[in-house]
């Protein structure tokens, strides 16, 4: 199978609260563009980015971009299923959304979990560093304790605005995306073409038949 | 050989009959199904069938000439329904389709609505705009103690000093981590008022003039008469200056001054007299009884007091600003030279006064008014300097170092009125500004009607129905469901009575309301009965019967769906449906885009992501016209069903 591509489809949500900027950073990851008069985000929004990850790997990323005002309904749940991936976004200006940062995680994973009920892995996303910090982003070493204590893959400065690190964060959670797809698949070499997405991520975390590949 | 014939004839008989039973328990099964099914779907219609055709072709619409002659409610909507409204005349046409005026009323009962419908909205406004002054304060606050913990703690080094511009969003979220301030909230923030209202206003003018002169004008009106903008700014110059001239005396003065604002007419004639005696202002007022008695209870003195500095600057635009005004300039200007003590001094002088004031005032059973009344000199004054200090000196700084320290010596009498505003109702509503902050910001910017000075507009009716509504408080959408009424009526106070109407209907959609379930299962009803073929490929492809695309479409009657032109149209389509045909039109119209894209669905069975994406691409792409034929039609195919039931 070595000679063939590997094609993945994973879906990452991109949450946090309200006027974050996830729009922004999803539309500067994908289309390279920043613009100020983005609409607030009704229900969810899609793009997809493709990455020729290696001579050998296609990724294709579903980024859904979840209104932030969605915490507060049901909807999420619908949302959340069968994601394999997520950033969690706050504004480094704005305190009370990295406060936030906390809810918003605890939402995801009692929501989503991989095959094995680990929780899925999330990138945290410090945005609009180009602009003047207010909080715990401030101290660095601080914000890596944090990341560990809550469960995150790994926190970037961002800013859609001067595309400062968003590339590097994709790569951060697609990265680990692979390694647990690898953990988890380790012997499964038969099908060359997975798909990465879990059909069966109930919230409920207890997957009955692992990912979709295993079928 | 015969019997073997025999029962194999046998055997397929049976078969035969039972297959036969089967079926027929089947069919009979699915017939019971659908009549729940229909029963339960006839509420959705109305079930007397208004034609298109009769007495006349309704298809052309509300035209202006039709407008002319209607006379008949029934006939109005029979028209919307079926034709929309010609563009010219839906600023008069809407009020009515959405019930905020009365089919045949008077214009005097109109300009009456008007008239108080203005005037509870500025009252309410004024309400506001005082609790959202301590809000800011409270921030300003927090942030400094903020960035003194940051800087005796980070070593970073990385924090800047703060931009104005920053301080305004940085602000209420931290509120939690800064308990410890709230306990001063009793007496020093008449003193922290200074600094943080004072900051708030040089804001204003340095980011955004326009939005400064509307937010003036707006908080001018506050109590104002409906023609009453330029007295009631004039007013609020008084106060100002009856602030600055003497600060005891002010708080009478601001009384007098919104009494003045409230008397509308007889205002209007004083302020022009300018000279006129001092009964003009207390003896006069026929038009608002509530200002009669506060009048009446404010002490005499005061208002004899107050009166004439209110007179004096109540022409403030005429240049010839009288040796009074000049007077009041100068000290005015001392003032601005005084330092910060003296005039945290004078603020709680004035405190006590206000405090009196609006004692004696609540005698006169108008409590509320007269905490308005407090407010609006609170963030009048402030504001409305700003046009005197312009024309009459140079000193526009000094000025509005005054200017600073008169709106926070008023800010404080609400604060310190024995905790009229408790700190969980402020951080309620700060976090409610910030919310509706950054969604007007970004509502429809591409759209020409939404300049800086249109939406502060937004923002104010956002604000003013937030604070209605705190229980409620501010989803995000709601921006979405003013920017059109707005852009049609033009109008704040109208805006927010129609929006008031709207949210009666649509509130219920909101995330707390329950009725975005109703509808998916109303949907799910609608596509099994009429479009079979729909209904089993979304039961196949990953289940999407929850209907979750339809969100967007429902919470905001399609207004993300269409452009501009077209979501009037469908708007004023729904709100006649709800007298014509239905009052779930929504769904219908839901229906009918489904209908529309129907073969690329089946085709490309499409699962709940699919769906959902290809309907995020198609968001201002329907051809409505066609679309909203489609869904009236789609009423008429169910109503007739149901007949024939």
């Amino acid at each position: 199978m070595s000679g063939e591509k590997r094609e993945h489809l994973y879906k990452i949500l991109v949450i946090g609260e309200l006027g974050t900027g996830k729009t922004s950073i999803i539309k500067r990851y994908v289309h390279q563009f920043f613009s100020q008069h983005y609409r607030a985000t009704i229900g969810v929004d899609f793009a997809l980015k493709v990455l020729n990850w290696d001579p050998a790997t296609i990724i294709r990323l579903q980024l859904w971009d979840i209104a932030g005002q969605e915490r507060f309904g049901n909807m999420t749940r619908v949302y959340y299923k069968e994601a394999v991936g997520a950033f969690i976004v706050f504004d480094v200006t704005r305190a009370s959304t990295f406060d936030a940062v906390v809810k918003w995680k605890q939402d995801l994973d009692s929501k989503v979990q991989m095959a094995d009920g680990s929780p899925i892995p999330c990138v945290l996303l410090a945005n609009k560093c180009d602009q003047q910090k207010e909080g715990l982003v401030n101290n660095p070493p601080k914000m890596d304790e944090y990341c560990k204590e809550k469960g995150f893959t790994g926190w970037f400065e961002t800013s859609a605005k001067e595309n400062v690190n968003i590339e590097e964060a994709a790569r951060a959670l697609v990265s680990k995306i692979l390694l647990n797809d690898k953990l988890l698949h380790g012997n499964d070499t038969k099908d060359p073409t997975k798909i990465a997405l879990d059909p069966n991520g109930k919230a409920n975390g207890e997957p009955p038949n692992g990912k979709s590949c295993a079928c | 050989m015969s019997t073997f014939s025999d029962s194999i004839q046998l055997v397929c008989d049976t078969m035969k009959r039972q297959i036969i039973s089967r079926a027929f328990y089947g069919w009979l099964a699915y017939c019971r199904h659908l009549r729940t099914v229909r029963t339960h779907l006839s509420g959705l219609v109305s079930p007397c069938i208004v034609s298109a055709d009769e007495p006349n072709d309704a298809r052309a619409g509300v035209t202006p000439e039709r407008w002319a002659q209607l006379d008949c409610r029934e006939e109005l909507l029979r028209l919307a329904y079926f034709g929309g409204v010609c563009h010219d005349i839906r600023k008069q046409v809407w009020p009515y389709l959405l019930g905020h005026y009365v089919f045949g009323s008077t214009a005097d009962d109109r300009r009456t609505l008007d008239a108080t419908t203005r005037q509870s909205y500025e009252t309410t406004m004024s309400e506001w705009l005082a609790v959202e002054a301590i809000v800011r304060q409270r921030d300003k606050e927090t942030m400094a103690a903020n960035l003194a913990k940051l800087s005796s703690e980070s070593t970073s080094g990385e924090a800047p000093p703060p931009t104005p511009n920053l301080q305004h969003d940085l602000s209420n979220d931290v509120f939690e981590d800064n308990v410890s301030l709230s306990d001063d909230d009793n007496d020093p923030v008449v003193v922290d008022g200074e600094e943080a209202a004072g900051q708030n206003d040089s804001q204003d003018t340095s980011d955004a003039p326009d939005s400064l002169a509307t937010a003036a004008a707006a908080a001018a009106t506050v109590a104002a008469a409906p023609t009453g903008a330029e007295v009631s700014s004039s007013a609020a110059v008084a106060a100002a200056a009856a602030g600055a001239v003497a600060v005891s005396v002010a708080p009478p003065a601001s009384a007098e001054g919104e009494t003045e604002d409230v008397d509308q007419p007889e205002a209007e004639e004083s302020a022009g007299v300018e000279t006129s005696s001092p009964t003009a202002e207390s003896g006069e007022p026929e038009t608002a009884e509530e200002s009669v008695e506060q009048a009446a209870a404010a002490p005499e003195q005061a208002e004899a007091e107050a009166v004439v500095p209110a007179e004096q600057s109540a022409d403030p635009a005429a240049p010839a600003a009288a040796g009074e005004g000049q007077q009041a300039e100068q000290q005015v200007e001392q003032q601005a030279e005084q330092q910060m003590e003296q005039q945290a001094e004078a603020a709680e002088d004035l405190t006590e006064a206000a405090n009196l004031a609006a004692e004696a005032q609540d005698l006169a059973e108008a409590p509320l008014i007269n905490y308005a009344a407090a407010k609006i000199v609170m963030t009048k004054p402030s504001v409305d300097a700003f046009p005197e200090a312009e024309r009459t000196e140079d000193t526009t700084n000094k000025l509005a170092g005054t200017s600073q320290g008169n709106r926070s010596n008023c800010v404080s009498p609400a604060s310190s009125q024995g905790g009229v505003y408790s700190t969980e109702l402020l951080e309620t509503f700060g976090l409610n500004i910030h919310r509706i902050d950054k969604d007007v910001q970004r509502c429809d910017r591409n759209y020409w009607y939404f300049t800086t000075d249109n939406l502060e507009k937004l923002r104010n009716v956002m604000c003013t129905y937030v604070w209605e509504h705190l229980d409620i408080g501010y989803m995000q959408g709601m921006c979405d469901l003013v920017a059109p009424l707005l852009v049609i009526l033009d109008d704040e106070s109208c805006t927010y009575a129609c929006f008031c109407r709207l949210m009666d209907r649509m509130g219920a959609n909101f995330p707390n309301g329950g009725a975005m379930d109703t509808h998916f299962a109303n949907m799910r009803s609608l596509i099994q009965i009429l479009d079979s073929e729909m209904f089993e490929l979304m039961h196949q492809n990953g289940d999407y019967t929850h209907f979750y695309f339809c969100y967007r479409w429902f919470l905001l009657d399609f207004k993300r769906e269409l452009l501009y032109d077209d979501v009037f149209s469908t708007w004023e389509t729904i709100w006649a449906a709800q007298h014509v045909a239905s009052s779930n039109f929504v769904l219908f119209i839901a229906l009918a885009l489904v209908q529309t894209y129907r073969d690329i669905i089946l085709s490309n069975s499409m699962d709940f992501t699919d769906i959902i994406k290809f309907f995020n691409e198609m968001a201002e792409r329907h051809d409505a016209k066609a679309v909203l034929a489609l869904a009236r039609d789609l009423v008429l195919q169910l109503q007739t069903l149901i007949e024939n039931k």
